[in-house]
């Protein structure tokens, strides 16, 4: 089992440090390049939402990321003191593309892209944990 | 008795925005500030070459969409060259904007492009 671990601002400019640090990881153990790029949007959506709700745009706030890699899946998780999610994750889906909504994608995008979503609250520490199962379809 | 002739001249400005490298969060306010003054100079017609874009995520697609919508509103139009990269075309299957945007080839832009 390999793991890494990484603390960023919470920043757009700062989310392309875990992006790189996961595809270097992911080719070194040589998964395929389309399981890379479902990895990598599902990270990017995911910083993003906490950049954007968790810490509402406040760049002195810090975002731990963590990966875990073994032969069976990938785990990314993350942990933030922010705004405690108000979602149902069972409930979120794809908005419809008929309506042309400029949000409301971000976390439908993560479920689409990885098998195992999880959001967890103790007191003001957020986790989010996704898993992506190598060689099965989400 | 001579003939009278009335010319008339119709001139659609058709913008090619032509993208490299990644469309994402902290990219997408430099595409929208860019759309944001072509639209401010009605130019509605606006093609989105995403051919070299690495990765798209939803904050650049939501440019996209925000620019569709405002051109459609000027009866204007959005295109799409389709991105090389799998991890740019993803999205827009996964969100189905494949079947929203009309894609075109960079051949099609003029003049059957609209």
């Amino acid at each position: 089992m390999e793991t890494e671990s990484l603390v960023i601002p919470a920043t757009y400019a700062a989310l392309r440090v875990p992006a790189e640090r996961l595809r270097k990881m992911l080719l070194t153990a040589h998964i395929p390049e389309a399981t890379i790029g479902e990895c990598e949007l599902a990270l990017q959506e995911l910083l993003t939402n906490l950049v954007d709700h968790a810490y509402n745009g406040d760049d002195r706030k810090m975002i731990t990321v963590r990966f875990q890699l073994d032969t069976q899946s990938f785990t990314i998780e993350t942990v933030d003191y922010g705004r405690r999610a108000q979602l149902d994750l069972d409930e979120v889906g794809m908005p419809d593309p008929a309506s042309l909504s400029e949000g409301g994608y971000g976390m439908a995008l993560i479920k689409a892209l990885m098998n195992d979503v999880r959001y967890e609250n103790e007191g003001r520490r957020n986790t989010w944990r996704l898993v992506k199962l190598f060689q099965t379809s989400p | 008795m001579t003939i009278e002739i009335t010319t008339k001249e119709h001139t659609i400005r058709i913008i090619v925005l032509a993208l490299n490298g990644r469309l994402d969060a902290f990219e997408a306010p430099a595409l929208r500030k860019v759309c944001d003054d072509y639209l401010a100079q009605q130019v509605n017609h606006i093609v989105f070459d995403l051919t070299e874009v690495s990765m798209l995520d939803s904050a650049g697609l939501a440019v996209l969409v925000s620019t569709l919508k405002r051109t459609r509103l000027a009866n204007g139009d959005v295109r799409l060259i389709w991105p090389r990269a799998e991890a740019a075309a993803r999205i827009l299957k996964l969100t189905k904007f494949d079947q929203v945007f009309q894609s075109i080839e960079p051949s099609q832009i003029v003049p059957r492009g609209f």
